[in-house]
Order: C-alpha cells, then structure tokens, then sequence
C-alpha cells in the first residue's frame, strides 16, 4: 500500500502535500456500536468505559475490500468540521487525536472517500458519546432526560475620578457600569428552548443607554419543537426579541427587529412558512419588550418558502412575504444606530414581494427573478398621496469552468447578468433604504485560481422609470475590475526567500459617467454630466511575528456642467503589527489623505495616526495598554488639530473560577490636546484619570 | 354737445389725476431653479417688482402680496401664505423698482405633483397697491409674476446621503464583547446622485461624554447612482485593549447631513484567564465573494498556532429566520447544545498551513447561492484559542 501521507515529525500530525495522491494503510479494528454505513468501516471503541475521553483519538481501520476498491482520497468530519488534514497514519490505522478536547455529549462522525468528479462515498458514520453519560432522566418508555445548560457573566465596575482639567461637560466623579450577557439552552426530547441577552448598567443617566441606570440591551429567546428525526421533519417554533428574515428581498432587509414570530418548517425543510410582528424601528431597553406597542410602529405578515424541490434536471426554490405595517409614531427618540432623513408624521403601507430561484446543469446554471409590489403612504395622514409601485429583479449565473484545472489549481469561472426595474416612488417600511427608481443591467464576471481572484462588472441604468413629464432622466454606465492575489511562496527551507514572507496583492479601478439622457421641454434644472471615478492599490506581507500593508487610493468626481466644483481625493494607508512576544503585541496605522476641491482651490490635507501597545506585563497578574491618536486636518474645512493618549494598567487580585468572581484594580486616563480652537480654553489640555475596582463573575450550569 | 364734451374732459382729467402708485409689472427667479422630486426642498424667489408713481403727490402707499401660488400643468396645485408688503412713497410719475425676497418650502407632494406634469410648476404671486380698486389695463394697480420651478432627479445635484444604519456584524445594535475580539461596525448607506463620501469612523468610551475620542479611520467611497443608492461600509477594528462601555459612530464630514449620526454602543468585557486574544487578519476571499473549489481562505500566521479552524455559519441556524446570535464564542467543535449559531461547515488546518481551500464534503453542506459567514480561529498546543479573525461574508455557488 503506497504511503500517501508525509510525516512532519510533529508530534503525530501529518501534513498532506498534494491532493492528487491517494493511500491509505488499513488496520483491523475492533467495531463499536456505530452505525456504519459501508461494510468494513469500523471505529475503534473507547479506551475505557462507554464513552470516550475528550482527548482521545479517534481511530478507524477499513477492510481490504474498502482499500482494494479505493479511487480517491479518504476526508473525516465530526460535527460539520473537515478535519482531513489533520488525519494521520499510526500503526495500521486511520488516527485523528483531537486539537481541542471535544465537548462532552453527542459528536456525529463521517468518513469518506472523496474521487475526482464524483460525489463524496460515505465509508462510514457513526454517533459518539464524548465525556460524561447523558443526564439520567426517568425511567420509562419515552422518558427523556432534561439537557440544561446556562452560561453568562456579569462585568462590573466601579470608577472614582482621581484628577480631570478643561472636560467638556461635567460628569459624577463616582459611577458605576457594566454589562451583562446570559444565554441559556434546555432540551427535553423534541423540544428546545434557548435564550441570549444582554444588558447594560450605567449609574449616569445621561450616559446610559437608554436613560436608565440598569436596562436591558436586546434578546433573543426561541422555542422549538420538533426535530429532523421527527415525522417528515415537521418542525415549529417561536422566536421572541431581535430577529429578521435570514436574507433580504426588495420588500423587506435582513435587519433586526424586536418582535414575535411563529414558524413552522416540514418535509425535511422543504416547506417553511412564518407569521411575524415586529417593531419597525431598532429597539433596545426593556421598553416594550416584545416590540408590539403601537408607539413603536409595526411591520406584521407572514412568509412562506420552499426548499431546494427536485424537478429532476433541476432544483427549484420559491420564497414569499408580505407584510403591513406602520412607522413608530414618536420622533422624540432616535433609534440606536439608526439616523434618516424624515418627515413629521408617520408612514404606512403593506406590500409583498416572490422569488423564485432555480439551478441546471447539474447546479452550474442558476436563474432567479423576484417580483414585488408596495404600497406606501410616505407620510401617513399627510399631504403625500399612497404610491402604488413595483420593483423586478432578474438574474443569471453560470459556472463555466467548473472541474478544470490550471496546473495543480482548480479554476473557476462564473458569469452572470443582471436586469433590473424598480419604480420611482417604490418604497417599503420593511426595506427603507431601498435603491428605488433604477432600471437597467449588469454583467459581471469572477475569475479565481490558486490566489488568484478577478472580478469585473458593467452596469448601465437610467432613472425617472416611471417617465414623469416633469423630471428628467438620466443614465449611469459604469464599470468595475478588482482583484486579489495572494501567491503560494514554494520555499526549499524556511530562510529561502525569507524577505517575501507571505505577501498579497490588491487593485481595482472603476469608473461612472451619468449623463442627461431626456430633458422636459422647458426644464428649469442644470444639466447632469459628471464623472466619478477610483483607481487602487495594495500591497502587503506577513512574516510571522510581524506584518505590513500599506495601499493608495485615488478618486476624482468631475462636473463637466460646472454646477458642482470637481474633487479629488488622495488616500495613502500604511499599517504594520508586530507580536513581539506571546505577552507583547505592537500595532501601528497611519493615513494620509488629501481633498481637494477645484472650483473653490481648496484643499485639505488629513493625517491620522494611530499607535496601540498591548502587553501581558507579568502573565496573569499585570496588563497593560497604551493608544495614541494623532488626528490633524489642514486646509479647506480645517479643524483643530487632535491628540489623545490613552492607557491602563490593570492590576488582577483574583482569576475567575467556577466559584470565584475575577476581580481587579486598574488605573486607567486620557490626555486629549487640542490647537486651533478660537477659544483659547479649548486648546488647553484636558484629561482624566479614574481608580477602577472591577468585579467579571462567570455564570456557568451545565 | 359741447357741454358732453366738456363733461367728458372734465372725467378723463379727474381720472388722469392719479393720487396713487401702480403696481406695472413683476418678474422673478427661483433659486435653485429645480428641487428634488421625492424630498421637495426650500427655494428662494426674488421678486421683482416694478411701480410707476403717482402723477400727483402722493403718500407712502404699500405694495402687497398675501400668497404665492404654485401651477403645475395648467392647474393651482398649492397656495403657500405668506405676506410679503414694502411701504414706499416714489416720486411723481418716476418708475420704482421693489425687490422682495422669500423662501418657500417645496413639499414633497407639491414636488412630486410638479413631476408628474408637463412643463416646469410656475410660481405665481399677485402685488397689489394697497389703497386702490383693482383694475386693469392702463390704470391697473395689480400686477401678476411667476417664477419657474422645475424638479430635479436622483441622479441631480450633489451627493445626498438619506439614511445611515449601524450595526455590529451579527446583526446586533449592542454588543459585548472579549477584549481581542475585533468587533466592527457596518454602515448601510442609502444615497442619491453621485460624488466623494468623506467620513471617520471614531469611538470613545462613554464615561468620557464626548472627550478623548478617537479617530479609528478615515473613509473615502466614491458613490455614483443614476437612481437612489446603496452602500456598505465596514469599520476598522473597534477599540478593544481595555475593558468598558464605549460608543462608536460614523462622522460624515462630505456631504452634509441633515439628520442627527447614528451611534452604537458596546462593551468591553476582559478575557478569561487575563490572555488578550490575537486578531487574525485575513487575506482573502474578499468579502461577498462567490465560494467555489478553487477558492483559497488565506489568513495572517498567528504566533504558536498548532491548528487553525475555518468556521463557516448560516445566516439562518433554523431555516426560519436569523436571529441575534454572537458567534464570538462558539466551541471549537460544536455539540448538541452549543449556545451560539452552529457551524453550517468548517475545515480543522494545521499551524504551518495559512491557507486552504474547502474540499466537496464542505460543499456539500452549504446552500447555492445563499449567503455565510466565516472566520479564522488559532488554536494552540494546549487545545485553547489564542486568536480570531474578523467574521466576512461570502455566498455558495
């Protein structure tokens, strides 16, 4: 039997060197209480008891027959994780000795054989029990033992302000803040439950989160009921807190909102259908907990799916949703991480929108559309009338190359098309930034190969789709290329071409001109005729220890109408890291950009400069940090120049255990100064130091 | 007959001696000359308006003008009070010229009405000399002006940004997160017309109320769009050395925004075990790259690492929807009650190797064409992880 694998002499690994070669040396091994799936596949049994330790290798031993009828190449996997390359040969056998010790409980392990144009051969699976014996539950026919498992932890600290000059606003010397993050899981038979929050506290007010001392962040909590083993897979559940459609449509955006949905999936997930209400803004705090109070605002609707149906030659996928809602009627918050131009009254509307997606050609071909409608009344009671729009969306795509090879490297080739029609006025409280009023093409196409990767694209749209007399209409061509490239250094020895250490390369340039394409007769408006155009590049390498990039980006906007002055834009990057020991980590990064703006002949000139220092001082005793910020604005649109240092050292009493919190002592500050102020006290120095008493209690059940 | 005739002069002369001003004509000119069509916005008009003085000697008289009105395809579609008056005395039988200035606020309904006519809307007002009976012809006191309104595309004008949404990369608005985790913000941008985004990413911690910010990066994103547009950004890494309650945001400096910056907040929690985890940086794909066989993940050596995972998770752990899930903290092989999202695939590498591709039992687990997440993780000798990349996105095939 060939030898396929090449010893490294580390401990036991082997490196595989080249994938088109393929040996195995079969052993004999005793065969466990798995389930294998081909004849002559065994596992090795535990060392000791009926469970496996949570080190221990896991070993297999495959028949003549398996090895004699062997075309390929053999791949392990446990839990989803490809661990191929970690698969050694020891005696006669198959070995894979973990990297990290395996969770206690249920693992699934697979075993294939992998040939060349083929589907993966599975030579065997198998359900392992890794660490205690499950919970004992009660004794019975159906009896299922309840899994519980609850982890969190809770950060407080307590800070006293020891010296501060010129702040800004004045703030308690003594203060409190922290978070605290818990999730849960319990199991019993079919059905689960799981729950992730945070929370966060801040003793001023007036820097809390939401206004309160102690509130709530956000939460997720799901009830499932049901499992895959099931009949036909039937599963449903409820989900409650933050939570959005897994992908985006043109009627509503994969954000989160908090609210309530309901789900049920069947047919081994062929079929999924979900009602939902949510909130239609980002919420956060224990105000309105489950997102359903009319000063909220709503988005409610229900979605329906298909899986991936078998149509022989193809597949083919179809997703709907629809929703009504209405935009939160109090504009006296803003939502967190949420800033819009809006009107003073709120909107409502409904829409929907259906998507179909198929793939031929064995998967390589894959054509989608989705068509959607809305309504939307902007404004709600206001003077805006309802618009009724709509929006289509079709696509293509083909792997071209797929199964070629350039040398030793796959390539791959995929080309696609695009076409598009999005009303002017299209609009959906589900998907408020929605690029509407666009109709047009694009092309694209990506090319990889080894570290190698090209992307090219091409788009030509108009807007005013609707055609309104009163506007004009305009067209965008525009086109892209990028790329990548990270080579493979072959090196005989690690010092041969030592200098080149890792490197990568990146580029691009794109470009758009939009043009007035029709004019009303009478038009008062300048004329559109501008250019928008970006060249870049990169380079950089990692050597180790340490590691450098620095990339140049240049634009340039031109008006050719000269209503708007022409800009340019220089960006130079430069960053470097170095890991000095496993206890001192430097980084360092350093812009430089100018703009520079024609029609005024001004220009302005941006250096940022950032510096850290990380250091584990005395290891599970003292750490410490340090930051510089140099930020300097020069020129048109100047702003007082800005350095900041800030650092602590933290001083840890106690390590967190099972029973015991982590606590620590820190001095922590900041000196910020500032030049160019008018007023002179602002360019005075100002800074603050606090006395930090931290307490980070571990929550943990299993 | 004389005497109709002398009647008759003595009429025209009494009519002739006119005590009062007229108002003779009126122009205007709108500035801008066009407002957007699906956000109207505020013009200015310039009035002009021209009075002849009275042929005997008058008094100061007003010229007034209660509202203007707003035409669009030969119909009244608006009337926006709004008194505009000037108190004059001209001299006897010399023209004066009046200049009136105002700015009217262009609703987004009057704009779209305006767009959806032929022709460009005509602002129109009526200036009348208060004190005499309207009349017209050669003795008219009234006289009426428009100004042109026309509006304007998304592809008009100067880059306008309409909504900004932050949030960290699962998804989340507030997070906590281990010092060494790396965690950065996305901006989703919507936009019109076309130009030069200039913006800073800066961050600070809370207790500091606005002092000791710091400036992350600076972003430079040319944004072109013949209709309304959308864009991504992705933050540098978040200060992340030293435990605490920061807030971040995105400061726009080009183009100037009319809505309050969105900001995030999240915290800081120290590691266990006092270790600060390594950032992995990673070299490609790139982000929203389409996976195939021939893609190489490539990442950044990590000091000490006797393996590396690459963890691949589903947007949607359930099939129903995708929920707030860190994965920051997932084990390294997941078990039937791992708390964070479950790994869709992955690949286990050893520490000499920096790159890898994923082979067809990977595949073979994910969704054409549905988009995942994935990252870097190092693992040492002692079975711990010591670093972690950054979570991109990429789509199967």
């Amino acid at each position: 039997m060939s030898e396929l694998y090449e010893r490294t002499g580390r401990k036991g690994l082997i490196f595989r060197k080249n994938r088109a070669k393929a040996a195995l040396i079969g052993v004999s091994l005793l065969f466990f209480s798995g389930q294998a799936m081909a004849e002559g596949t065994q596992l090795a049994p535990p060392q000791a008891g009926t469970v496996y330790a949570p080190d221990e290798p896991l070993r297999f031993a495959l028949s003549a027959d398996v090895i004699s009828n062997f075309q390929g190449r053999f791949a392990l996997e446990i839990d989803r994780v490809d661990v191929s390359d970690l698969l050694s040969i020891s005696g006669s056998g198959l070995v894979y000795a973990p990297v990290s010790p395996l969770t206690s409980g249920t693992h699934t392990l697979r075993l294939y054989e992998l040939r060349k144009d083929e589907p993966p051969l599975v030579l065997g699976e198998w359900e392992v029990e890794v660490g205690g014996p499950q919970g004992a539950g009660p004794e019975g026919e159906g009896a299922s033992p309840l899994d519980l498992t609850l982890v969190g932890q809770v950060d407080v600290e307590a800070r006293r302000r020891l010296a501060s000059n010129n702040l800004t606003r004045s703030s308690d010397p003594t203060a409190l803040s922290g978070a605290a993050q818990l999730a849960l899981e319990a199991q019993q038979g079919r059905v689960s439950v799981s729950f992730s929050g945070n929370a966060f506290l801040e003793s001023e007010k007036a820097l809390s989160l939401t206004g309160n001392v102690l509130d709530a962040g956000e939460y997720l909590a799901d009830i499932v009921v049901g499992d895959e083993e099931g009949a036909g897979g039937l599963k449903a559940g409820l989900r409650l807190g933050h939570h959005g459609p897994a992908t985006g449509s043109l009627i509503m955006s994969n954000y989160f909102r908090r609210g309530v949905s309901a789900w049920v999936s069947g047919f081994d997930g062929g079929l999924e259908a979900s009602a939902f209400s949510v909130a239609d803004e980002a919420l956060v705090g224990g105000r309105d907990p489950l997102g359903q109070q009319s000063r909220s605002g709503h988005l409610r609707g229900f979605t329906l799916g298909t899986g991936a149906l078998d149509l022989g030659p193809g597949t083919v996928k179809l997703s709907g949703i629809y929703y009504t809602g209405e935009e939160a009627q109090d504009f006296s918050v803003t939502p967190l991480g949420e800033g819009e131009e809006a009107l003073s009254t709120a909107g409502e509307g409904d829409g929907w929108s259906g998507r179909l997606e198929t793939r031929w050609l064995d998967g390589r071909l894959m054509l989608a559309g989705e068509h959607a409608r809305s309504n939307l009344d902007e404004d709600g009671q206001g003077a805006l009338a309802e618009e009724s729009a709509s929006a289509t969306l079709l696509s293509a795509s083909y792997d071209v190359l797929r199964g070629t090879s350039w040398g030793d490297d796959p390539v791959s080739l995929i080309v696609g098309a695009d076409w598009y029609e999005i009303d002017t006025f299209f609009g959906s409280l589900g998907n408020p930034g929605v690029a509407a009023d666009k109709e047009g093409a694009s092309a694209f196409a990506q090319l990889q190969s080894g570290g190698m990767s090209l992307n090219f694209s091409a788009r030509d749209e108009t807007n005013n789709v609707d055609g309104l007399a009163g506007l004009p209409t305009e067209r965008l061509r525009f086109l892209s290329l990028s790329g990548t490239y990270y080579p493979q250094i072959e090196r005989e020895n690690e010092e041969e071409l030592a200098w080149l250490g890792e490197p990568y390369l990146t580029f691009g340039a794109s470009g758009g001109r939009i043009d007035r394409d029709k004019t009303p007769i009478g038009y008062q408006g300048p004329d559109t005729d501008n250019d928008t155009w970006t060249v870049y590049g990169g380079i950089g390498s990692y050597y180790g220890p340490w590691s450098w990039g620095l990339t140049q980006t240049h634009s340039v906007y031109e008006d050719r109408t000269d209503a708007l002055s022409d800009t340019r834009n220089d960006l130079t990057d430069i960053s470097a890291s170095w890991a000095v020991s496993d206890r001192l980590n430097l980084t360092s990064g350093l812009q430089f950009g100018i703009y520079e703006e024609r029609q005024s002949a001004r220009t302005s000139r941006q250096v940022n400069w950032l510096a850290n220092i990380d250091a584990e001082i005395i290891p599970g005793t003292l750490n410490g940090a340090l930051n510089y910020n140099l930020n300097l604005l020069t020129g048109g649109g100047d702003t007082p120049d800005r350095n900041v240092l800030s650092g602590e050292l933290e001083w840890i009493l106690e390590e967190a255990s099972e029973t015991r919190p982590r606590l620590s002592l820190a001095l922590r500050g900041a000196v910020e100064t500032n030049n160019g102020y008018t007023a002179p006290t602002d360019n005075e120095s100002r800074y603050e130091t606090y006395a930090v008493f931290r307490i980070q209690a571990p929550v943990r059940y299993r | 007959m004389l005497r109709a005739l002398l009647g008759a002069l003595v009429v025209l002369a009494l009519l002739g001696t006119r005590a009062e001003a007229e108002v003779t004509s009126v122009s205007a000119a709108a500035l801008p000359a066009a407002v957007p069509a699906t956000g109207g916005g505020a013009v200015t008009v310039n009035w002009t308006v021209q009075r002849l003085g009275p042929r005997t000697g008058g008094q100061p008289s007003t010229v007034r003008s209660a509202q203007a009105e707003i035409w669009a395809g030969g119909n009244r579609i608006a009337v926006l009070p709004g008194l505009l008056q000037q108190v004059s005395n001209p001299p006897v039988g010399t023209p004066e010229t009046l200049s009136f200035s105002e700015t009217l606020m262009i609703t987004p309904a009057i704009a779209r009405q305006i767009a959806r006519a032929s022709g460009p809307a005509l602002i129109v007002r009526e200036f009348t000399d208060v004190g005499t009976a309207p009349a017209v012809g050669a003795f008219g006191s009234a006289a009426s002006g428009n100004a042109a309104l026309s509006v304007s595309g998304n592809a008009q004008g100067a880059l306008s940004l309409r909504r900004i949404e932050l949030s960290f990369e699962d998804g989340s608005r507030t997070g906590i997160f281990n010092t060494g985790a790396g965690p950065r913000v996305v901006a989703e941008i919507a936009y019109t017309s076309s130009g030069i985004l200039e913006a800073e990413w800066r961050a600070a911690r809370v207790e500091g109320g606005g002092n000791f910010e710091r400036s992350l990066g600076i972003v430079r994103q040319q944004l072109s769009s013949a209709g309304r547009g959308q864009v991504r950004l992705l933050s540098p890494k978040l200060p992340d050395d030293m435990a605490g309650l920061y807030e971040v945001r995105l400061v726009v400096r080009r183009p100037v925004l009319n809505f309050d910056l969105p900001r995030l907040r999240y915290y800081i929690s120290p590691e266990e075990g006092g270790r600060v985890l390594g950032e992995i940086s990673l070299i490609g794909p790139d982000e929203g790259t389409r996976v195939t066989p021939a893609t190489i993940f490539a990442w950044e050596p990590a000091a000490g690492a006797e393996a590396y995972q690459v963890e691949i998770f589903p947007l949607a752990p359930d099939g129903a929807s995708a929920g707030m899930r860190a994965p920051a903290s997932a084990e390294l092989l997941l078990g039937a009650f791992d708390l964070d999202t479950p790994l869709a695939a992955g690949k286990l590498v050893p520490g000499t190797a920096s790159r890898t591709r994923l082979s067809d039992i990977s595949f073979a687990r994910l969704e054409p064409g549905e988009t995942y997440r994935w990252r870097v993780r190092a693992i040492d000798g002692g079975g711990r992880v010591i670093a972690r990349s950054p979570l991109r996105f990429f789509k199967a095939p």
